[in-house]
């Protein structure tokens, strides 16, 4: 049994790795300050005398080193993402001085790190698939959609630094789109949980660009998965891990294939945006894959849950939640 | 009269551009801890009523806050540059938090910033030249050789998110290797100064790899010239800029220019140093090159001084002071 502190807890990734490391005989502190978190993500493990829950900002430095102090290892997951709105400010801020605080803690206290940190990290990098020695194609400062990647880029490098300069010891995941039960109900949570969400309402999906753009998705399940075995492994520190699935799928195949499966053989409805449509300047990836040999190699790691599979999940899941908010109304 | 504040004042960039202000009829304020700066590179400016010199940390947010009173422009060049095991965590620190600083004294004092930025961005980008418009291509995370290069990534979008957040008006300024009078005789100040003090002595000359890897070069005069352009023209802010050369010149050749630049004779004996000696996964950029057609055309930057008038320059300068 360990003493994890999960930051973001009560996101879509964190509240899954929560019940996931309860059951597995740990003991949880989740931190959240709840701006894009839910308290009913968490619904399952509060209460239960393994977990305790705690609302407060990343960047508080008194408060985190209170509850890292009393932890065996620190998960990061408490990110600002999607800066395509506006927020790079925040996304930024967030993201560069929470993990920076999260590894002055853990030099402070000897706990072990655990950074996540995403594929858009290559960019707009044109060699596939991508590998953790891959290069990271990030483009111009006038574009905010890059201000993601590169607060995790200075996040990584952050990681290294403290663990070359000042012992600490890390891991950094980087995650390929994850969907499931859970996942944040906007463009936040990516376009799966968009498409869905049109597709029970039967309302044409919004696809951004031609609809091209391929990508691979990895159901939840298995990103937790590989999270705990990252966490569980020795071999794990001081390494940078894909977790991903490497099966791709163009986003307009991804809309049509909700559709089918929320609304059977009805025409989809289908709505193109052009980049232009977005505030501000767009640059779009055209594909991305990982290579995950060295999850596998290093952990084990499979990810399992196929797209078809993990998308009747998650429409299931958010069937439900589609129907409870309309019984409230 | 306008008043500009200049982080990083007494460095080498920082001072000529001190004294180029000054000649234009502004104030400065120029502020440099003096960890990499020289007073001396200030002497010829604290003369003058209309400059001010704080030997003061840029991570001192409050000072700065109070000495922008009466400030129209921000220009900040307080960096760290040259990461080596053991103080890379300082090198990021320092450039992040001190841009952070400057700002928010920016926001506050509802000034415009110019932010002194790197041709290095653009990283192992192998299509050359570059643009402003190119993509910035990072290696491996892991290694320190991209502290520097991670770290102004990171600030140039943090300028361009308070511009849009708090209408901070913003330029962002890309250098190529700078070099001149009063550069530093160190690495720091770039593989030129530590080649013209070795050929001073006639000793041999240190080379990073096989020293076939290609540079641009800007004397220091253009690079101010660029800079007091970009102070008077307010209709650029917003705008990314390259600030280089049409000078590209391998570094091995560079070597030997400088060697009979001084007066030796024959060839220098080169000494070869492995990336591996520098830092643990190193990573060359074998050609960097940068397109100034945007400075040319809304700036109406053209640089004036060739490598070897400027390399002269540069050579006297260090036999007069050496």
């Amino acid at each position: 049994m360990r003493n994890i502190l999960v930051t973001g807890a009560a996101g879509f990734i964190g509240s899954h790795l929560s019940e996931g490391l309860i059951r597995r005989g740990h003991q949880v502190i989740g931190l959240d300050n709840l701006s894009y978190g839910l308290l009913q993500n968490l619904s399952s493990v509060v209460g239960d005398p393994r977990f305790e829950f705690v609302h407060g900002d990343v960047r508080d430095s008194g408060l985190l080193l209170g509850l890292g102090s009393r932890a065996d290892a620190i998960v990061h997951l408490a990110a600002y993402k999607i800066p395509r709105y506006g927020n790079a400010l925040e996304t930024l801020d967030v993201n560069a001085k929470g993990i920076e605080n999260v590894l002055k803690i853990s030099e402070k206290v000897g706990c072990q790190v655990l950074f996540a940190s995403t594929s858009d990290i290559y960019g707009k990098n044109p060699n596939l698939p991508y590998g953790e020695n891959s290069d990271f194609y990030m483009g111009s400062p006038q574009i905010q959609r890059w201000s993601y990647a590169i607060s995790k880029m200075l996040g990584e490098h952050l990681c290294y630094l403290y663990s070359k300069e000042r012992g600490v010891r890390m891991t950094i995941l980087r995650y390929f789109g994850s969907y499931g039960p859970r996942q944040n109900l906007t463009w936040w949570g990516g376009p799966q949980s968009i498409f869905i969400d049109c597709a029970l309402k039967k309302r044409p999906m919004p696809i951004h660009g031609d609809g091209l753009q391929r990508r691979s998705f990895t159901y939840i399940q298995d990103t937790t998965e590989g999270t705990l075995l990252a966490l569980e492994r020795e071999e794990a520190i001081g390494r940078t891990i894909n977790i991903g699935n490497i099966e791709e799928i163009s986003i307009l195949e991804l809309g049509k294939k909700i559709w089918k499966f929320v609304l059977g053989s009805e025409e989809p409805q289908i709505e193109f945006i052009p980049y232009r449509q977005f505030p501000g300047r767009y640059e779009d990836v055209r594909r991305r894959v990982p290579d995950v040999h060295l999850a596998k190699d290093l952990l084990g790691f499979i990810p399992r849950t196929s797209i078809d599979e993990g998308l009747i999940r998650t429409i299931e899941w958010q069937r439900g939640i589609v129907e409870s908010l309309e019984r409230v109304r | 009269m306008k008043t500009a504040l200049i982080t990083g004042g007494a460095g080498f960039l920082g001072s000529h551009l001190s004294h180029a202000l000054i000649e234009k009829g502004f104030k400065v304020i120029s502020v440099d801890d003096l960890s990499h700066g020289n007073i001396e590179n200030i002497s010829d400016s604290l003369s003058s009523p209309c400059f001010e010199f704080y030997q003061r940390d840029v991570l001192d947010k409050k000072f700065l806050m109070e000495i922008s009173r009466e400030v129209d422009i921000l220009v900040h060049f307080a960096t760290y540059k040259i990461p080596r095991e053991g103080n890379s965590l300082k090198t990021v620190e320092v450039n992040t938090r001190g841009t952070e600083n400057v700002l928010e004294v920016a926001k506050e004092r509802k000034i415009s910033v110019i932010f002194g930025s790197t041709d290095d961005v653009y990283g192992k980008n192998p299509e050359l030249p570059f643009s402003e418009e190119s993509a910035l291509v990072v290696g491996n995370s892991s290694s320190i050789r991209w502290s520097d290069a991670i770290s102004k990534i990171y600030c140039e979008q943090l300028c361009f998110a308070y511009q849009e957040a708090y209408q901070v008006p913003i330029n962002i300024l890309r250098f190529s290797i700078i070099y001149g009078p009063r550069q530093r005789k160190d690495w720091w100040g770039g593989p030129q100064g530590v080649f013209i003090e070795r050929a001073l002595k006639r000793e041999p000359i240190p080379i990073h790899g096989d020293g076939l890897q290609v540079r641009n070069f800007v004397y220091v005069s253009d690079v101010v010239e660029g800079i007091l352009r970009v102070i008077e023209k307010e209709e650029i802010r917003g705008e990314v800029f390259n600030i280089g050369s049409p000078d590209q010149i391998r570094i091995l050749d560079l070597a030997y220019q400088i060697w009979s630049l001084v007066g030796n004779s024959g060839k220098p004996e080169i000494e070869f140093i492995a990336y591996s000696d520098l830092c643990k996964d190193y990573e060359d950029v074998r050609v960097r090159d940068v397109d100034l057609t945007k400075a040319k055309y809304l700036l109406g930057y053209t640089p004036k001084i060739g490598i070897e008038e400027g390399l002269r320059g540069t050579i006297d300068w260090f036999r007069r002071n050496g």
